[in-house]
């Protein structure tokens, strides 16, 4: 086996990085201002994929691919939003007061979306074409334009994450509620508009990283499951509720997974990762920057 | 171990505890004897409730040791803290609400029974008959306290004063040899509060050492024998009733408030 | 205190549903008892599952918990030639100690921590099943022996494997309701409603509730080698997470307040799921729209129906009960340390 590319790894490692934060930041913000574990977080992701398809199928003939793929990543990023407003309005906000039944309520969802998808789209895998072939080479490496991309995207929508939550008047409303929900509560803040902002907002990522999984992976009702239990470990080392936590465990388990598939045995990651949280658990319960605040 | 006189039973031994920069508690020394009546006193906000958790284990001080007869409790457990005898109640009443009066005093006589589990799966004689023992135990304790007569009451549903006295029957239940009692007779009625500091001396004079964060002066200065204040986590005063209520200090501290 | 009428009620259920218990698959076809055997496995699972729930941990690992134990015998009999009858208690155990191993992380104070991690180490289990060769990967592995005859009673029949499954899941319920209604439980239930409270008497609530994880986890490897010695196999797809969404949902459905409450929901689903035998593909739907359905008008279960009808309001307990005056961050003192 040829010693990979030191450049080469550090970018796949850093796309992965890329595609677990874009969907793990969605779960966490979720909890940090809901105190609920939406399961069905996965299916979202999966709709993302299915709507950049479906995009796809209906424009292929008028576009190109460029503007196809973003077409569908807007696509994908409204009507999965408007679906988890949906979702909060009609299921989490009346059973706010239990999040444990929150939880239940949202593997129902979860069942829901997956069957759904199923008999609408069929359970046959669906694969799109590359909208971004071909690599960059640099410094002696072949460096995947679909991996650059990727991170350029994750990047970007983080950044605006990050740009809306701190300096906009609403992203203080978030963070407040995500401090303390009472005291946002008793300050005028509407935890109800801020429950269904931040589900949109979960929402829209978990449908870009299923849009951007979605390009080069093979497409099935099944893909969010697969994903979940990862996004669970990334959010529990990274501390539940944090962004940064999240982020800062997307980044070690991006490369981290990276490097073991690499080595050639995908099986021990799931061990590893598993070994890791129960670790980190056992010595730092918060996670490793604990419960933002 | 620490080398003390016989007749201490709680030392702190400069302890403290900072809540991020903020330093609730600032080495703060203090020495219980046997068999008094402690009140600990101070403006809202001085580090009463703080110093409670430290010495009962719910925290866990970043300097500082606290000795219990000698031996060495620091940061602890608090059900091992409890098992050496230290017993505390809590600020806002905290009692089993689901279940009756009896039956909250009988989970704090866990550690009394003498039948496992093995005993308890068959329901044998023994096990029943030690059930019944311990009822009547706890019967005594409830009559010995004055509310023998609604033990079957779901303990919920009482009324706040009766709520009080249970609280601290659930602790004496469990036999200490020092008690923590978090303002107990907050939200009582002149007569209550009259009731629960008679309950108080009566259970020193069974040889329970008390410790009693109060803010009803009148109570605590009839009831204690030592005062020991505070302020900003700081001790600020020590002394017999009298003298602290002339103390220049503590004065300050109240009406500086 | 007792009501006479309930009592009465009470033995009658508990009279026919014996009754139908026992002669139910003697008259009916293969296929009902074949789905009889399943669904009394099933209740077993229920049941041990509310038990850990009633310690505050929605256990997202149950069921592979439950293939532990089924692993378990599997290999000593097949690979090691013991008999069954060794393999069940074997079974149990070993589920019970990778409760104890696992319980040190996953039992912290905050309750989200047990059922994310334990769906994670659940999910790791099954991923070392389909692993390594040893557990025969992917197809796992089958061959599992019936149980030996004992005391000249043979167990190679469907329907004496059913009483056999009938007989020890009965005996398994009746020992984990002597426990619920031990000073174990009762300590429980107190340290489920004030644990601030409970540690201040010498309560070690942490060391409590991982007794109860582990002791309910063993009914659960029981439960794993009867449903493994049944099917005659062991596969990781047996052992899936849709089997812990079932059980879960069956519990939520039946209500957790009585020890009844699994049962109910557990025979409620598998009704469901028959009459929408031919329209399987349809089956997760129709639980996500069950327990849906459930948790907005019926938050405490089926169990709470009767009492609702008699005009008995019922208070909903938070998740997580917090004493007002140890605030949040005072609870992380009340975590379990090391050498304890």
């Amino acid at each position: 086996m040829a010693f990979p590319n030191l450049l080469q790894l550090f970018l796949n490692g850093l796309g992965l990085s890329a595609f677990y934060a874009l969907f793990a930041v969605g779960l966490t913000l979720v909890f940090g201002v809901m105190r609920i574990i939406n399961f069905a977080h996965g299916e979202l992701y999966m709709l993302g994929a299915y709507l950049v398809y479906f995009v796809f199928n209906l424009g292929q003939d008028q576009l190109t691919l460029l503007p196809l793929f973003f077409a569908g990543l807007l696509v994908a990023m409204a009507g999965v939003s408007l679906l988890s407003l949906v979702i909060e309005r009609a299921i989490f906000r009346p059973l706010r007061k239990n999040p444990i039944n929150c939880f239940m309520a949202s593997v129902g969802v979860l069942y829901i979306l997956q069957v759904s998808a199923g008999q609408i789209f069929g359970i046959k895998q669906k694969s799109l074409p590359s909208f971004f072939p071909g690599e960059i080479r640099f410094a002696g490496a072949a460096l995947s334009i679909r991996i650059l991309v990727t991170i350029i995207i994750a990047i970007v929508l983080l950044g605006l994450l990050w740009f809306f939550l701190e300096k906009t008047r609403l992203g203080r409303g978030i963070r407040a509620c995500a401090q303390d929900g009472e005291a946002a509560a008793l300050q005028g803040i509407n935890i109800n508009r801020m429950s269904a902002l931040v589900m949109g907002l979960g929402g829209a990522l978990a449908a870009a990283s299923g849009a951007v999984v979605g390009t080069s992976y093979l497409i099935n009702p099944y893909m969010g499951w697969l994903v979940l239990w990862k996004a669970f470990i990334v959010t529990i080392v990274g501390g539940m509720g944090s962004i940064p936590g999240a982020l800062v465990a997307s980044l070690l388990f991006g490369f981290l997974d990276s490097l073991i598939s690499s080595l050639g045995n995908p099986r021990m990651e799931i061990l590893i990762d598993v070994t890791i949280m129960l670790v980190v658990l056992a010595y730092k319960p918060k996670g490793i920057l604990g419960i933002a605040r | 171990m620490y080398r003390n006189n016989t007749m201490q039973l709680l030392n702190l031994k400069g302890v403290n505890k900072f809540f991020g920069s903020v330093a609730a508690v600032q080495n703060f020394d203090l020495e219980i004897r046997k068999g008094e009546i402690r009140g600990l006193i101070g403006p809202n906000g001085a580090g009463k409730s703080t110093l409670f958790n430290l010495v009962s284990g719910f925290l866990r001080p970043e300097r500082g040791k606290i000795f219990l007869e000698g031996h060495e409790i620091t940061g602890l457990s608090p059900h091992n803290i409890a098992r050496h005898g230290l017993v505390r109640t809590f600020q806002l009443t905290s009692l089993f609400n689901e279940t009756t009066v009896l039956e909250n005093v009988l989970m704090a006589f866990h550690r009394r029974y003498r039948f496992g589990i093995l005993h308890q799966l068959m329901r044998s004689r023994k096990a029943r008959s030690e059930e019944k023992e311990m009822e009547g135990r706890a019967t005594e304790l409830l009559e010995m306290m004055g509310i023998g007569h609604i033990k079957g009451e779901t303990a919920g549903d009482l009324p706040l004063g009766f709520q009080r006295i249970l609280g601290v029957a659930i602790a004496l239940a469990v036999n200490p040899k020092l008690l923590l009692l978090d303002e107990p007779a907050a939200g009582l009625n002149p007569k209550e509060t009259s009731e629960m500091m008679q309950q108080i001396r009566s259970v020193r004079s069974q040889g329970v050492t008390v410790v009693l964060v109060e803010h009803d002066m009148k109570a605590v200065m009839n009831t204690c024998e030592t005062l020991t204040v505070m302020d900003f986590g700081k001790k600020i005063a020590e002394g017999p009733p009298e003298e602290i209520i002339t103390h220049p200090r503590v004065i300050e501290a109240y009406l500086g408030n | 205190m007792r009501d006479r009428r309930i009592n009465l009620l009470l033995i009658l259920a508990i009279g026919l549903s014996a009754l139908t218990v026992l002669l139910l698959p003697v008259i009916s076809s293969g296929y009902y008892r074949h789905i009889l055997t399943l669904t009394v496995i099933d209740i077993l699972l229920a049941v041990s599952f509310r038990a850990i729930q009633k310690m505050g941990g929605w256990n997202f690992a149950h069921i592979a918990i439950m293939g532990i134990g089924g692993y378990t015998s599997a290999l000593l009999t097949v690979k090691l030639g013991w008999s069954f009858w060794l393999g069940l208690p074997m079974g149990g155990i070993m589920a019970s100690l990778f409760a104890l191993l696992i319980s040190w992380p996953c039992l912290r104070t905050e309750g989200f921590y047990f059922f994310l991690s334990t769906f994670a180490a659940g999910e790791a289990i099954r991923q070392v099943w389909i692993m390594f060769e040893f557990f025969g990967g992917a197809n796992g592995f089958f061959g599992l022996p019936h149980p030996e005859t004992v005391f000249r009673i043979r167990f190679d029949t469907v329907l004496s494997n059913y009483y056999l499954v009938v007989a020890i899941c009965s005996a398994c319920l009746w020992l984990l309701y002597r426990l619920e209604k031990s000073r174990l439980g009762n300590t429980i239930k107190s340290i489920t409603s004030n644990p601030e409270l409970c540690e201040s008497i010498g309560i070690n609530t942490w060391a409590h509730k991982a007794s109860t994880f582990i002791v309910g986890s063993f009914f659960t490897g029981v439960a794993g080698v009867l449903f493994a010695h049944y099917n005659g196999l062991v596969t990781p797809k047996e052992f899936s997470v849709l089997y812990t969404y079932k059980i879960i949902t069956a519990v939520i459905v039946g209500g957790t307040a009585a020890f009844s409450g699994p049962i109910v929901g557990v025979i409620f689903l598998t009704g469901l799921t028959e009459i929408f035998r031919d329209l399987e593909q349809w089956v997760p739907l129709l639980y996500g729209i069950v327990i849906i359905g459930i948790l907005l008008l019926f938050p405490e279960g089926l169990q709470s129906i009767p009492r609702r009808l008699r005009g008995k309001s019922s208070v909903k307990k938070p998740f997580h009960r917090k004493s007002r005056d140890v605030p949040e961050q005072y609870h992380a003192a009340i975590e379990p340390k090391r050498g304890e």
